[in-house]
């Protein structure tokens, strides 16, 4: 899953960076409004975590310019404010969610993966089935004819992406962007093998290459 | 609630009461003096009239004429028989009233007429008595009694509905000052009261209500502004440490990883340290206890120590602190705060100043006095000088983390300088530097 998170205090992002990070998270940070803009403009998030007081563009004006960008990627506040009509302009502003400074992190955590489910299946049901796959999304198990499969956190990534574009083609600069963040380079070398390895684990003719297209699963 | 309501009515009630009450027993003299003095006056208009009749009788003796002599009957007696009568006499028993030495009498026939009998004596032409008797006579007396029977309860139920009215139209307006009061409350000051028309005292009473309202709501809201503030500032390094340490929890790790998550926690415990430290400067002292405080200060060993204890920031920005004028003198003071104004007005100057630029110090005295810092940093944008020593305002509305600070420094410098009866001046242009002078 690829998080966006723009705060503004250092250590709270290295903290939140570095929890998550550690869970198989793909992490995109920003340190002010106008570079969180930017971020969530140029790459696909799956969930944007969004502080509210921020250098040059609070949180509110961030989510003003993301809804009107049509950009409908879930949006978690975070915010030291913590009245009840703090917490109604956030979500009337167009957040998904709001959570009060100081917050656990294991509560952030579920909250995000909640909005991740929405994303992922619209049921919100927390496990989703593709052909004869089976995708737990809380505990991470994935079953292949009710095989457990024993993936790596990008090769679960990049199923569960592969699945969320179903029927259509992938490139491997987007899977980079899904699956890698902003700072790491990687060569698309890499990508060829998780992918390798993904069909070797499940079938071989699980994800389809298409020269100059990309890659695609179909049902 | 009820209680007050009860109380409400009761004084309503009670000058009702009284009103009405005094206003009955006014009019109930009032009507009994004038019923007997009527009474009394009617009774001798009736007498005097026979009298004038008997005498006109006895004048008309020789005559032997009774003519004339409307709506009365008239006998005239010679040793005790009926000389002479009008037709109409009918007065039995006449006898009774000659025996006696009274003259005239009013007797009750029954509740509505009544008669007057007047004997009047004399002796020439002959020694007689001339009975006048007047039937019939209107019920005066009795006509008075009825319209003071009638008017006086007309005028006493009259009476409480104006009471009643007045007593309303005053007490009216208190009562929507008291259901204005009831709906007042810390959350709720929405409730101003509507003003009556006039300036009177309900009026005056309203004023002040309304602006013991506004001062409340200042209050509250300055209050409310401050703990959203403190909330704000105490919740990040909250945050921090949560994360640091719940993250070292969430499973084994190494060494440098716990070292890591403890030193990040323990320099978030420091800046709340800091923060609790500067709140309680802040609202430790007031102006009635600030002087058995006051000790003698060496005001410039005071500056010279806080110049030292920033020597090392002095040094790393590679800043030039040049000192102009430096008095030597005793002043009378809190040295608590007078070293928390130089503190935080010389750690402001650094924190502002770029690196290898000039701050220059001065402290005179003339009859007060005078502090002056000058530096050459950023400056403050002339919109934001009035609000630079409001509690946690920083001019960088974005919080800008690279200058550290919770904007209280300001703030418990200006309430340090007050409560040493001082004044703070500060002449800023953006981009070019700051100067704060300091006079107590």
């Amino acid at each position: 899953m690829k998080l966006l998170i723009v705060e503004d205090d250092e250590k709270i992002l290295s903290f939140l960076k570095r929890g998550f990070e550690e869970d198989g998270y793909v992490i995109d940070c920003a340190l002010d409004g106008a570079d969180g803009i930017y971020l969530a403009t140029l790459n696909h998030y799956d969930v944007i975590i969004l502080d509210w007081m921020l250098p040059l563009k609070d949180g509110i004006e961030v989510l003003d310019s993301l809804r009107s960008a049509d950009i409908t990627t879930p949006v978690l506040m975070l915010s030291a404010k913590d009245g009840i009509n703090d917490t109604v302009e956030g979500l009337k502003n167009g957040a998904d969610d709001y959570l009060s400074k100081p917050f656990s992190f294991e509560i952030l955590k579920a909250r995000i993966e909640a909005l991740y489910r929405r994303v992922v299946s619209p049921q919100a049901k927390n496990s989703i089935e593709f052909g004869n796959i089976k995708v737990n999304l809380d505990t991470k198990n994935v079953t292949y004819d009710d095989n457990l499969l024993s993936l790596s956190q990008k090769e679960y990534e990049l199923l569960l992406f592969l699945i969320k574009h179903k029927n259509s083609y992938v490139s491997k600069a987007q899977i980079q962007e899904a699956l890698w963040n902003n700072e790491e380079f990687i060569s698309s070398n890499v990508i060829e093998v998780t992918v390798h390895n993904l069909r070797k684990k499940i079938n071989k003719k699980f994800i389809k290459s298409f020269r100059g297209l990309g890659y695609k699963v179909e049902i | 609630m009820k209680y007050k309501n009860q109380k409400f009515k009761s004084l309503k009630r009670k000058t009702l009461f009284w009103f009405v009450g005094f206003v009955a027993i006014i009019l109930f003299v009032f009507s009994l003096v004038l019923y007997y003095l009527l009474n009394d006056n009617i009774s001798s208009k009736i007498e005097t009239r026979l009298y004038k009749k008997a005498l006109f009788v006895q004048q008309n003796i020789p005559k032997n004429n009774l003519k004339k002599l409307y709506g009365v009957e008239v006998a005239i007696l010679k040793n005790g028989q009926i000389f002479n009568q009008t037709k109409r006499f009918t007065l039995k028993n006449y006898e009774q009233y000659i025996s006696q030495n009274r003259s005239f009498y009013i007797k009750d026939i029954d509740d509505d007429t009544r008669e007057a009998i007047y004997i009047y004596r004399f002796t020439d032409p002959f020694n007689g008595a001339i009975i006048v008797y007047k039937k019939d006579i209107e019920n005066k007396k009795e006509d008075i009694q009825s319209v003071l029977l009638i008017l006086n309860p007309i005028l006493l139920i009259l009476l409480i509905i104006i009471g009643n009215r007045l007593i309303n139209k005053i007490l009216i307006p208190i009562k929507n000052i008291t259901k204005n009061a009831k709906e007042i409350s810390v959350s709720n000051f929405s409730h101003t009261i509507k003003k009556t028309k006039k300036n009177d005292e309900i009026g005056e009473l309203t004023d002040s209500f309304n602006e013991m309202i506004l001062r409340l709501q200042e209050g509250t809201e300055a209050m409310e502004r401050f703990n959203s503030d403190i909330s704000h500032e105490l919740r990040t390094p909250l945050t921090i440490i949560e994360g640091e340490l719940e993250l070292c929890l969430k499973k084994d790790r190494d060494i440098e990883y716990y070292k890591r998550g403890i030193k990040s926690a323990l320099q978030e415990t420091k800046k709340l340290e800091e923060l609790v430290k500067n709140i309680l400067l802040l609202s430790r002292y007031t102006k009635q206890n600030i002087k058995e405080t006051f000790v003698p200060c060496q005001i410039e060993a005071i500056l010279m120590n806080a110049i030292d204890s920033c020597e090392r920031k002095i040094a790393d920005k590679k800043i030039d602190l040049k000192i102009e004028k430096l008095e030597p003198m005793n002043v009378s003071a809190n040295q608590f705060l007078i070293t928390s104004i130089f503190a935080n007005l010389l750690e402001n100057a650094i924190k502002y100043t770029p690196n290898g630029k000039n701050i220059t110090i001065s402290l005179f005295r003339d009859e007060k006095v005078h502090f002056v810092i000058k530096d050459e940093g950023i400056g403050i944008p002339k919109e934001k000088l009035s609000k630079i020593t409001q509690r946690f305002y920083r001019v960088d509305d974005s919080r800008n983390k690279k200058i550290k600070g919770f904007g209280l420094g300001l703030s418990i410098v200006q309430n340090s300088i007050k409560l040493h009866n001082g004044t703070l001046k500060i002449d800023s242009e953006e981009g070019k530097g700051t100067q704060i002078e300091v006079i107590f």
